[in-house]
């Protein structure tokens, strides 16, 4: 009887083994598929177009990458606290949301997930009305909007308390509070700022001191497989230029 | 606090630990790490406070409502009041308007829209919080006032009482005995609705654990924290209410 346990056993674990390889070298959630969960009001990175489909950068790269490893591509959206839970938890391969995967906030965030190489560098900015006079020295004293879970929120809460910070789901909520003047200024990344202040006439901006920062996309942890074949497709479309034009192209 | 960064170390660096140790690591920079039970605290402060203050306008709103209509549907035939159809016509739009549109789209447009100047975002959220509320209340209300017999009124009446010492002495009593368990439901309803508030930046209890979640990145501590802190502040709120509901069943004999 023991024998006999014993060798189905073997069996059942060289099936196992067989299949696994059988899969190639790195496996989805989903077979055959490469899931992303992003928050698309985080322009130009990722929105939203009239037909509810996400475009952007992101998605952009995404589809390439999508080629490159023979996986069908698939977006799923939700707010970026959420995004992030969503590629710790494996409910998606990936988080690809403007994920900044340097300094305090990436020691922090690479517990949870890996990070692909970085692709794009940005600076915290703060958006606000025409006619106010915010700098970095007087933010201290402005009601300050930002995106919950974002770098922003982090940075100036810690410089100055999460009295004067109000977060919000969704930075279409934030600038809306913006606009109504219900919060003085929003901090968030440059190049977000620069897309919604070219939306939004009246608005203005102006650059942090704060770090620079850069981004990648976050990977649900579990073996390397899918990490490595990311990061080797991300720097094929970096070596040959395709990611530089296709932020140049989205940047303009 | 050394102990703590010690073991979060090891847990950030993927070394094996014991479930234990991991599980003082997520307690403790879920509620202790950098004074964070203070952010909690701060959110059941504001969660009451929203909760107070809705609660006393949905009960006003609720009780002007349901008298006004109560009396408008218990006029003798032939004998209408022009006026009070008016107003009737009001709170009913109102009943209709509040109870037909979900709570988060009443938030949006009171803090996007219709406040969109005020700064103090848990006062709009307890205005509408407590507009909502007083549509239903006065429903529960008026259950309770038509439920009180006729003869009630009529009786008191005949002993010379006018219609507002009627309703006060005699019918409202009586049906505030009748309602308050439905009321006590609607009032723990509120209570949770408090945490829609978040979405127009009010800091309450779910948005003080949203900001552990996104800074920890782990969800289970905070968000279990903050459901067992709802059901303590549940629990003492019905124990209030059973002890009120026991006083007013003193007389009973029965």
């Amino acid at each position: 009887m023991k024998k006999t346990i014993a060798v189905l056993l073997s069996l059942v674990m060289l099936f196992a083994l067989t299949a696994a390889v059988a899969e190639g070298e790195f496996t989805t959630i989903e077979k055959g598929k490469l899931t992303y969960a992003t928050s698309p009001d985080f322009p130009p990175f990722e929105s939203r177009d009239d037909e509810d489909n996400i475009v952007g950068i992101e998605p952009d790269i995404m589809a390439l990458i999508g080629e490159k490893l023979g996986l069908e591509v698939e977006a799923v959206p939700m707010d970026f606290a959420s995004a992030l839970l969503a590629a710790q938890l494996g409910k998606t391969d990936l988080v690809v949301s403007g994920v900044t995967a340097t300094g305090e906030k990436a020691i922090e965030r690479s517990t949870w997930f890996d990070f692909t190489d970085t692709y794009v560098d940005i600076q915290q900015a703060i958006v606000f009305k025409e006619g106010a006079d915010i700098t970095m020295d007087n933010l201290g004293e402005q009601s300050i909007g930002v995106q919950a879970g974002t770098t922003g929120q982090d940075l100036t809460e810690d410089s100055f308390g999460e009295d004067k910070v109000t977060a919000y789901d969704t930075y279409s909520l934030a600038f809306q509070a913006l606009l109504n003047g219900q919060v003085d200024c929003i901090v968030l990344d440059d190049a977000v700022g620069k897309a919604y202040v070219a939306q939004h006439p009246g608005l203005t901006m102006v650059q942090t001191t704060y770090d620079v920062e850069s981004y990648a996309f976050g990977v649900f942890k579990q073996d390397t497989g899918l990490l490595d074949a990311l990061n080797a497709a991300l720097q094929e479309l970096i070596a040959d230029g395709t990611v530089d034009a296709i932020i140049a192209q989205w940047y303009n | 606090m050394e102990q703590y960064e010690a073991l979060k170390a090891l847990v950030t660096a993927g070394e094996p630990v014991t479930v234990w140790q991991k599980l003082y690591v997520y307690v403790y920079q879920a509620f202790i790490y950098k004074d964070r039970w203070k952010q909690y605290l701060n959110g059941v402060q504001t969660t009451l406070y929203v909760t107070a203050i809705a609660l006393l306008i949905g009960v006003f709103l609720g009780l002007i409502v349901a008298i006004v209509r109560t009396a408008h549907d218990q006029q003798r035939k032939g004998h209408r009041n022009v006026l009070l159809g008016a107003i009737n016509f009001v709170f009913n739009i109102y009943v209709t308007v509040i109870r037909g549109t979900p709570m988060m789209v009443q938030l949006m447009i009171m803090g996007f829209v219709i406040f969109a100047s005020s700064k103090d975002f848990a006062l709009v959220g307890a205005l509408t919080l407590g507009i909502n509320s007083g549509a239903y209340t006065s429903e529960i209300i008026r259950g309770g006032l038509m439920a009180v017999d006729v003869g009630q009124m009529e009786a008191g009446r005949s002993l010379g009482l006018g219609y507002t010492d009627t309703m006060r002495f005699v019918i409202v009593p009586q049906a505030v005995k009748a309602i308050l368990p439905a009321l006590g439901n609607e009032f723990i309803v509120l209570l949770k609705d408090t945490s829609l508030i978040s979405v127009i930046g009010g800091k309450e209890l779910i948005y003080a654990a949203r900001g552990v979640v996104s800074r920890t990145y782990e969800a289970m501590f905070p968000f279990l924290g903050a459901a067992l802190i709802y059901l303590v502040l549940v629990m003492a709120f019905t124990w209030l209410l059973s002890i009120f509901e026991r006083r007013l069943r003193a007389s009973d004999r029965r």
